[in-house]
């Protein structure tokens, strides 16, 4: 209990404190705008927290993370345009929310998800982080094959679309990443000998394009709607109602987040697309999902936000980081001479639980910020289209640029977007892209790593338990539907169905 | 005939895709017998290929027999707007960002039909300032200014 | 002939040290930033240390210095970004080995014969390290199980340093290895712990703490020389083996950069280094001011590691 306390203390410490506080303004400011990246504010951060003792330097860079990521739902609500990944999947119900006009109780509802996420991410952490980054150490690439399988098996019901559409989806994403050198032969793949593409194309601009410039291109042929009617209700916060629908969505998404955040394989992504696919399962409403459901808001941002803080474990605790976020936390940690690795929670107990501390303040401020903000910021979506979207192409363009100063990622940008227009005409979804996108090399190289670990032999996957449990997940998840079907028709027979949620 | 085969047309596009990126992944480099172990790196694209015109062809004959869905009708402004976008990004390289954002913030609202021209110019010349002073001075972020980058760094 | 007018007023009995910052003044460096441009995204060791470098050889200079994260092609983007600059000291350009492999492999725009050393910012031998637990007690006990069967061996991608230190090792000491690639350094120190790898070529900066409780057994240094935090451990070449791989990062500007401009530079960023932050950065990190070196040092060590690389990526047959 004492490290917690010790941790804890950082709070009652003023310029502690107002750092932390300023980190988190930042962030939500940061997350919020397309074209700034959290993993850029960070970087660009890191050179002034040199100036501060190391535990407020890195609490503060961690609740700029925070609330990066939830400044990131923001923008995927408002114009289409995810400002983080994590975002991605926020933005498949958000952003049809806001245009019909709900812009506000969108964003009400995302603020409140991701604090009560994050918050019980964090009570978690505070109470098991050794035990939980116990667990993220016995990973290993069979285990993490396993996962990416057990992910890719949600690909055919993520979204309402055909699930043959979907798994295209799919495995086109799965196709862009492939792009670059392959880790375990060296050997060049759909380079076309741009040298940019050497290790993979960037995930910002692909998203980027997929949402906010082929929404752009829809948006060139829209007629323009009465705005009058919308004005009424756009800055309107999400009423009791709604929560009383959306609770479960955030316990169930909260804990998914929170176990998958502990691993380091891109976290927070893959836990806003399970909690978003999760949310559409239970849901009774799975069906309207990706036209404006409040649940497919809930789902994905309770379930980044847990992720977020669990992400802090693997970086502190193994060295992984979790994101490119997480990455440039991590040089702050060698900056200010702290060693990441096993023996931290040693050797330092008290910097994760101060850690922990300031992402708790950053969560609570963005509640503030976030409801406070949902009714200034909702006014965005009443901005004729004429003026926004040739904005917000000028700013996709800053975004695509600045993660690596290259025009080539300006150039995969467009490409994606003219692409994700007319994937879009024709019925296929961005979700199970983004999925093969963010699953892709994680299940090759895994595989891979596993193959030579394994001496080739496929049958000694059999030997990891961890690794049994999520295949079984996974077959779970693609025959649940069939299974229950079944089993529900010879127990009930002809009397009235009552499936409990 | 067609439009009784719905998604033929993207299931074509598909298979044709999947086509030309298998007879790519049949130039990717070799390795030398040495580093060779299980997996060759040409493999898993080529098995991905395969999932996907395996899956355009279920999706073809899926569609059989059904009329194409309706669709938003595609009017010349989708393909003038596709075309700014792409003189943007070559002018990108040439102009700057500054000067390509005037451009395009000047473009697009007319191309899309706003008739209040002054509210344009306002709005072409305040935007490009404002992404300007918020990325390079207030945020230090380095962005290309093509001709203009002798004046603003 | 303006010259001899300002000598002739100063001849008038102006101090001599006014008289050296007007000579200065003929080259006038650094009046702009100065950048620096990495391989990488932000985050991760070059990009780290970079930073430091940076900050720490601000505050020696007038003007900013600022790290340009240029990342892709193994460091080929980085180095045609470079190439496409003047010559005249306000760019510099990290180099790590991954840039003498990739211009080896002839995919920069520019050659060794382009560049010329500043600085080298850190020098971090690669150590061959088995589970503390495990049954390898010495780099003899590992070549002999390397003999009669196959060792698994941890690295980063193929290709990279890792990869060429693990592949040279196994054709010297004529062993068979399994080189399993990961994405980093933290990654496969995770893998060896979890006993899913039998040794790997890791960096003290990622181990210090392992070794030192035990997890983690040393058992030889690749390097020509042993190491001040790790006097126990042999080298390679204390084992008749010629393989010294190190993960060194320095910084090169390119070859016709004017040399008052370079000594200018180094002068800077050799103070900046000697700085207390830039030297807990280093201890943070296992290492010590030995990683420090001035453009000489630094220069030779390039094309010497150049050469090597050549030599053993001909041997592994990955150059023509």
């Amino acid at each position: 209990m004492d490290p917690i306390l010790t941790g804890f203390g950082i709070l009652a410490d003023p310029i502690s404190l107002a750092v932390i506080l300023l980190g988190t303004i930042i962030g939500v400011l940061v997350g919020a705008l397309p074209g700034l990246s959290s993993s850029m504010a960070v970087a660009l951060l890191l050179p002034f927290t040199i100036y501060l003792e190391p535990v407020p330097a890195i609490s503060m860079l961690a609740a700029l993370y925070c609330a990066g990521t939830f400044g990131g739902s923001i923008t995927a609500v408002l114009i289409n345009a995810p400002g983080a990944p994590p975002a991605a999947a926020t933005a498949f119900d958000g952003f049809p929310m806001a245009q019909r006009g709900e812009a506000g109780r969108a964003l009400g509802m995302a603020a409140v998800s991701s604090v009560i996420g994050g918050i019980i991410s964090l009570l978690v952490m505070v109470l098991a982080a050794p035990a939980l980054a116990k667990i993220a150490h016995s990973f290993g690439p069979p285990e993490y094959f396993a996962l990416a399988i057990f992910g890719l098996s949600m690909l055919a019901s993520i979204s309402g679309k055909s699930p043959v559409k979907n798994l295209i989806g799919g495995a086109l994403g799965l196709l862009i990443a492939t792009v670059g050198v392959d880790l375990t032969t060296g050997v060049e793949r759909f380079t076309f000998d741009v040298p940019e593409l050497y290790e993979g194309i960037s995930f910002i601009p692909i998203l980027i394009g997929l949402f906010a410039v082929s929404e752009l291109l829809s948006q060139s042929d829209v007629i323009d709607q009465a705005k009058e009617r919308i004005n009424l209700t756009a800055i309107k916060l999400p009423s009791r109602d709604d929560f009383k629908q959306v609770w479960k969505t955030i316990l169930r998404s909260s804990g998914i987040g929170t176990f998958i955040g502990i691993l380091p394989a891109e976290g927070s992504t893959m836990a806003a697309m399970i909690g978003y696919n999760e949310a559409r399962r239970w849901s009774k409403n799975g069906d309207k999902f990706g036209t404006g459901e409040i649940e497919g808001i809930a789902g994905p941002e309770a379930a980044n936000n847990a992720a977020t803080g669990g992400s802090m474990v693997p970086t502190l605790a193994l060295g992984i980081p979790g994101s490119a976020t997480a990455a440039v936390i991590l040089g702050g940690l060698q900056i200010h001479g702290i060693r990441p690795g096993t023996y931290l929670f040693e050797n330092q107990p008290h910097l994760l639980y101060s850690i922990f501390a300031a992402m708790l303040v950053a969560n609570l401020v963005f509640l503030v910020f976030g409801l406070a903000g949902a009714k200034l910021f909702s006014r965005i979506s009443l901005i004729p289209r004429t003026f926004l979207w040739p904005a917000v192409f000028a700013l996709c363009v800053v975004g695509a640029y600045g993660v690596n100063q290259s025009l080539v990622d300006v150039t995969i940008m467009l490409i994606a977007g003219f692409i994700g227009f007319w994937l879009k005409r024709y019925g296929f979804g961005a979700a199970p892209i983004i999925m093969g996108v963010v699953l892709g090399s994680l299940v090759e190289n895994s595989l891979a790593q596993s193959l030579i670990i394994f001496d080739q032999d496929v049958s000694r996957f059999l030997g990891r338990p961890v690794a049994i449990l999520f295949f079984v997940l996974a077959a779970l998840s693609i025959f649940y539907k069939p299974l229950f079907g079944a089993v529900h028709r010879m127990r009930s027979g002809p009397t009235i169905s009552q499936r409990g949620e | 005939m067609i439009r009784h085969w719905r998604d033929l047309l993207p299931g074509c596009v598909l298979l044709v895709l999947a086509g030309v990126l298998y007879w790519v992944t049949t130039g990717f480099g070799t390795v030398p017998p040495s580093f060779a172990q299980g997996m060759q790196a040409a493999d898993m694209p080529r098995l991905i290929l395969g999932i996907i015109a395996l899956l355009s062809l279920v999706m073809i004959y899926q569609g059989r027999g059904h009329d194409e869905e309706a669709k938003p009708v595609i009017t010349w402004r989708m393909w003038a707007t596709t075309l700014v976008l792409l003189a943007s990004v070559f002018l990108f390289g040439v102009l700057g960002l500054t000067l390509t954002t005037m451009l395009t913030c000047l473009v697009i609202p007319l191309l899309w039909g706003e008739r209040r021209k002054l509210h344009v110019v306002i709005y072409a010349i305040g935007v490009p300032v404002c992404i300007y002073l918020l990325f390079t001075h207030a945020l230090q972020l380095r962005l290309p200014q093509g001709v203009l980058s002798p004046w603003l760094s | 002939m303006r010259h001899w007018f300002t000598t002739g007023i100063l001849a008038v009995g102006i101090t001599s040290a006014s008289l050296a910052s007007l000579v200065q003044a003929a080259d006038d460096f650094p009046t702009e930033p100065i950048e620096i441009a990495v391989h990488t995204s932000p985050g991760g060791g070059t990009d780290t240390t970079a930073r430091m470098v940076a900050l720490s050889t601000q505050e020696q200079l007038d003007s900013n210095v600022f790290v340009q994260n240029k990342k892709g092609g193994g460091g080929s983007v980085a180095m045609s970004y470079v190439s496409g600059k003047p010559a005249d000291g306000y760019t510099l350009m990290a180099v790590t080995p991954t840039h003498l492999f990739t211009m080896l492999r002839g995919k920069s725009p520019i050659g060794i014969d382009d560049i010329q050393g500043v600085v080298r910012a850190t020098d971090d031998p690669i150590i061959i390290m088995a589970r503390g637990n495990s049954d390898y007690e010495t780099i003899d006990d590992l070549i002999e199980a390397g003999q009669s069967g196959i060792i698994k061996w941890g690295g980063t991608q193929i290709g990279g340093v890792d990869h060429i230190a693990a592949m040279s090792f196994a054709n010297e000491a004529d062993i068979q290895i399994s080189y399993v690639p990961f994405d980093s350094g933290a990654e496969f120190a995770a893998a060896l712990s979890r006993g899913d790898i039998d040794a790997a070529g890791l960096n003290i900066s990622e181990t210090q703490d392992q070794i030192a409780a035990g997890e983690f057994r040393p058992l030889a240094v690749m390097a020509e020389e042993r190491m001040g935090a790790l006097p126990d451990v042999p080298t390679l070449a204390e084992n008749g083996m010629d393989v010294a791989f190190s993960t060194v990062r320095g910084y090169v500007v390119l070859k016709d950069t004017p040399q008052e401009r370079v000594d200018a530079l180094e002068q800077a960023m050799l103070a900046g280094m000697e700085s207390e932050r830039y030297q807990e950065y280093l201890d943070g990190i296992g290492l010590d001011s030995a990683s420090i070196a001035g453009a000489e040092v630094w220069d030779k060590q390039i094309r010497r590691m150049y050469e090597a690389g050549e030599a053993t990526m001909t041997d592994l047959g990955l150059l023509e």
